[in-house]
């Protein structure tokens, strides 16, 4: 870019050569005798004279076209031909909302940065500019603001829990700024390049736009990312904070976890405190390594109201620090009625183990989580027919047959209301009856005739360790499991759709796993050796030492597990990270007719519809952190009380900063420019929008010649190391 | 320069003796003022006819009156043994007849050192004789010792006129062939021609068995190029033009001058001819040194 006017001052370095014609001095006639010196040297020395007078020449020529090449002030890449000058902008501003950007330093927060950071640059733009200013919070295309509109809805911005990554944002602006007719055309990216803000895999959205808008004269769009607060972060998050169980039953203590991470430099200590239903029930300090993590945890008191939901919530107390957001962690959870559970068996010692596993204390008086019935196969039919579906979980161990189908029948139909029904085979087992055809469309695999392995086995691996029965000791339970020796097992046939979540150390299956769909899902399991043991080891029942304790504490996890799993209340959520949505489990053919929503800050309830037929009610990504009440009222009016609780996203406080590669992957590699305070970014819209100015330079050029000129003129007209002058050297 | 005599040495006070035979003796008692400090002290004219006494030397060759004057013996010389014929030999071209702002051309400052060189020589009793050349020689005086030759030949000098195109060699050749015996020829040229037929001519005079003092004379502004700005330089001679620029070529034709005299120079020694570069600001001095320094070698 360049004056045009004064470029053509360029045409001056002609004047020295008009001088040279037109004012050439008139010669002094002189006589001189020893001209035929003067012929002689000119001879000899007229090509190089000629040489260094057109040096002489070009040199003034050039200095003359520098000078004025110098005042036209040329530039180079300028993207806008539009010079420094105050003109009309299509302004993009995207700022970004999210939990990091409430971090604050000299009691200013991110935002108010981002803030003042704005109106600076509004402050530069004359008032026919148009402004399209969105966050990352809110979908939408942006409407055109003048500057002082703009200026009052920077004024309203607050942080946001829930946000989309600013990838998307830049999508929503880039167009608008494309279309916008006025001549200059910027965006501004006000963030502190939190990793969790972007989506750093993808490109920014819009950028399509923006390369067809380049191919346009003036429709280039030059794309600022400020970065605000410094790179070093100094905090102490509460990283989670839950039950150990979403579900816990009646008379049972269930230990409240939580983790502190710091981040930062130096070591720091807190004290976290735990409050349940709005009470605090109990304080610890703890000491966090810098950039480490601890764990502390809390016990509630055992005797919780049944049938309630209880509000539990970590807080840090002392020094505070800049990020409050996630100084708090809430978690929600619910005691219900002991889990009845029916073991059946032909004899009791095939069944005390289970029991025993569920129900260590077996008084009457003593509180548990499970309550325990007993009963023969017999019994099944005469006694249970009407009560099977209240069971949790039916438990069928080492039972030798079934005498009538209408048995297997009554266990399928509990199954497939949503029952959860666990077979232990053992010694006694019947094949032929239990592949017989109500019971094989009930279990998970056809029996084959039992064997003993070759050589003493254990259980093998682990098929799955996220499925919920393994899930909370997935570490822990392999090797756990590979100490249990096992003598003999039922070798089955696993037809398709079968699940094998464990097997042998030989390979054989060892627990089978059956669903079945329904308003409730049913699950069958399978395990192909007695959840038993004998005492005697020739014993023609001793199979295995699975509950021996000695062998470990895999049996008694996993029949802790099992029941819960069975009933459903493992998969139920009611813990939940900003920005997902709510899926609520009403209960199995629970049927409300309306729903009221109360978040955190306990204003008017919203209703929501509920479904038809879903067990489930769906709130769409809540945005307030903190305790939220769901008020369900069925066709009788009663209410019933559901709730869960919103934290922030984990990622939100663990502050990485993108890097550079990430911008280019995001923009391009020459898409935008990253500055990081307003000193680079004045020189980088001087920059895009004036260019690099060549002046210096050209000064720099000027002077060299200036002293070249001076150099080759004095090289002509200097008394050289004079030959002594004649006559003199006699 | 101290001393009234000395002051003779200088062309531009010279330049206001009008007559050459009295610009002669004043430029030759300068000459000898200035030597008091020099290793010829003791020098004069007179003293220049005698030596020292020697045990052996013939008592009656004692002059008795240098005795008288000095208490000290010294012995007559016969002038068989300080006889030395010195020629004169002028350029009369048109370029000896230059001068850019000097007092004397270089026409008037030869025969000025001419003058006095005669003045000198005949003052020793030395015969000498004028030859005066062009393109070929116009003008001769045979050698003569007696004080009325330094009159004659002052006269005959007093009356060239340089004018003219010159040819040096024809014309030293033609002097080589008029001069039989074994004489000091003493040229005063500025020798603006093709260097090398002059040295063929010098050659021969050196060669023929003559002692041969080049004067080199040069306009003081030809040997030091005071001009600036752009010129237009004419050849007297050629009539010749050629427009420079002064400041330009300075450097370039200071050297070639120079040049042009180491020429001269080196040839000179080889053919042990006496080179004396001279111009027309400098003192008289310098020539007459030359001669004396000559005069010295043989006597």
């Amino acid at each position: 870019m360049i004056n045009a006017g004064l470029a053509a001052g360029a045409a001056l370095a002609v004047l020295p050569v008009i001088l040279h014609l037109f004012m050439r001095q008139t010669p002094k006639h002189v006589i001189f005798p020893a001209l035929r010196l003067v012929r002689e040297r000119q001879k000899r020395s007229k090509k190089r004279l000629r040489v260094k007078n057109w040096l002489l020449l070009l040199a003034r020529m050039a200095l003359l076209a520098l000078m004025a090449l110098a005042l036209a002030r040329p530039r180079l890449y300028s993207q806008m031909p539009l010079g420094d000058q105050s003109v009309p902008t299509a302004l993009g501003l995207i700022f970004d909302t999210s939990l990091s950007m409430s971090y604050k330093e000299k009691d200013k927060t991110r935002l108010d940065e981002a803030k003042e950071r704005a109106r600076a640059i509004l402050d530069q733009i004359p008032d026919s500019s148009l402004v399209f200013p969105v966050n990352s919070a809110d979908p939408g295309t942006p409407v055109g603001l003048t500057p002082a509109a703009a200026r009052k809805w920077i004024d309203n911005l607050t942080i946001r829990p829930v946000n989309r990554p600013l990838n998307a944002a830049m999508g929503q602006v880039y167009p608008a700024v494309v279309e916008c007719d006025r001549p200059r055309h910027e965006v501004y990216v006000l963030t502190d390049l939190a990793r969790s803000s972007w989506n750093p895999e993808q490109p920014a959205e819009g950028l399509d736009r923006v390369a067809k808008a380049k191919t346009t004269p003036g429709g280039k769009i030059a794309t600022f990312i400020l970065r605000l607060g410094s790179p070093e972060v100094n905090d102490v998050a509460i990283d989670a904070a839950a039950p150990a169980k979403n579900f816990v039953t009646q008379g049972e203590s269930v230990e409240i976890k939580g983790q502190v991470r710091a981040q930062g430099t130096k070591p720091t200590s807190r004290v976290v405190e735990f409050y349940l239903d709005g009470v605090k029930k109990g304080e610890k300090p703890v000491a966090i390594p810098p950039g480490g993590q601890v764990e502390v945890s809390f016990a509630t008191p055992p005797r919780l109201p049944e049938g309630e939901m209880h509000r539990g919530e970590l807080r840090l107390s002392g020094t505070p620090d800049p990020l409050e957001f996630n100084d708090k962690r809430y978690f929600t959870f619910k005691v219900r009625p002991a889990y009845k559970v029916l073991l059946i068996s032909d004899q009791a010692s095939d069944a005390e183990f289970v029991a025993a596993a569920l129900d260590p204390d077996q008084t009457p008086s003593a509180s548990s989580g499970f309550q325990i019935d007993k009963g023969r196969p017999k019994e099944l039919l005469a006694k249970y027919r009407d009560t099977l579906r209240e069971y949790a979980a039916v438990f069928v161990l080492n039972v030798e047959a079934f005498e009538d189908e209408d048995s297997w029948g009554l266990l399928n139909g509990y199954v497939h209301e949503g029952g959860g029904l666990v077979f232990g085979l053992g010694d006694r087992c019947n094949a032929e009856n239990y592949n017989g055809p109500t019971a094989s469309q009930l279990l998970p695999a056809q029996l084959e005739p039992n064997r003993a392995p070759k050589g003493e086995t254990t259980f093998g691996k682990v098929a799955d360790v996220t499925h919920p029965l393994f899930q909370r000791f997935a570490k822990e339970i392999d090797p756990l499991l590979a100490l249990v020796p096992v003598y003999r097992y039922w070798a089955v046939k696993p037809p398709e759709g079968t699940r094998v979540l464990m097997s042998y150390a030989d390979g054989a299956p060892a627990l089978l796993e059956r669903t079945f769909k329904g308003p409730k899902t049913g699950r069958v399991l399978l395990w192909t050796t007695p959840l038993a043991r004998r005492a005697r080891r020739n014993d023609r029942g001793s199979w295995n030492e699975f509950p021996l304790p000695t062998y470990g504490w895999a049996f008694l996890a996993l029949m802790n597990e099992t029941v819960p799993y069975l009933a459903g209340s493992s998969s139920e959520q009611l813990d939940f990270e900003a920005g997902e949505n709510v899926l609520l489990f009403l209960g199995p053919g629970a049927r409300y007719q309306s729903f009221g929503l109360m978040g955190p800050d306990s204003k008017t309830p919203d209703s929501l519809n509920p479904s038809a037929t879903s067990d489930y009610l769906e709130i769409v990504a809540p945005q307030m952190l903190g305790q939220w009440t769901v008020m369900a009222k069925d066709a009788e009016n009663h209410q019933n009380r559901l709730g869960f609780s919103l934290n922030p996203p984990r990622t939100e406080s663990q502050f990485v900063p993108l890097e550079p590669k990430d911008l280019d992957a995001i923009f391009g590699k020459d898409g935008y420019v990253l500055a990081e305070d307003a000193t680079s970014l004045k020189k980088y819209q001087d920059t895009v929008r004036v260019g690099n100015e060549l002046f210096p330079w050209l000064m720099m050029l000027i002077l060299i010649i200036v002293t070249l000129e001076n150099f080759l003129a004095n090289t002509f007209y200097k008394e050289s190391p004079r030959p002594s002058p004649a006559g003199a050297s006699a | 320069m101290a001393g009234t005599a000395e002051k003779y040495l200088k062309p531009e006070v010279i330049r206001q003796v009008a007559r050459l035979d009295l610009r002669a003796k004043f430029i030759v008692e300068g000459f000898i003022a200035g030597l008091h400090a020099s290793p010829f002290q003791g020098f004069s004219v007179e003293f220049s006819e005698h030596r020292r006494y020697t045990p052996g030397d013939n008592i009656s060759d004692v002059d008795w009156n240098v005795y008288a004057k000095t208490d000290r013996f010294y012995i007559k010389k016969f002038q068989a043994e300080t006889n030395l014929t010195g020629y004169l030999v002028m350029d009369l071209s048109g370029s000896m007849g230059y001068t850019y702002r000097q007092e004397l051309t270089k026409f008037e400052y030869s025969i000025s050192v001419a003058a006095a060189l005669c003045y000198l020589m005949i003052h020793q009793q030395d015969p000498v004789g004028l030859i005066a050349f062009d393109q070929k020689v116009r003008q001769s005086l045979a050698p003569g010792s007696k004080r009325s030759q330094l009159g004659n030949v002052l006269s005959l000098l007093a009356k060239l006129k340089p004018a003219g195109e010159t040819d040096i060699e024809a014309s030293l050749h033609q002097v080589a062939s008029m001069i039989r015996h074994r004489s000091l020829v003493m040229i005063f040229s500025d020798l603006l021609a093709d260097t090398a037929p002059v040295l063929r001519a010098l050659h021969r005079l050196r060669f023929s068995g003559h002692d041969v003092i080049v004067f080199h004379v040069l306009d003081e502004a030809e040997a030091m190029f005071p001009f600036q700005g752009m010129l237009k330089l004419e050849d007297n001679e050629t009539r010749e033009i050629l427009e420079v620029d002064a400041d330009a070529i300075k450097a370039d034709y200071l050297e070639e001058v120079e040049n042009f005299q180491a020429g001269y120079r080196a040839d000179c020694v080889r053919a042990r001819i006496d080179y004396v570069p001279l111009h027309t600001g400098m003192p008289f001095d310098k020539a007459l040194m030359s001669y004396l320094l000559s005069r010295q070698a043989r006597g």
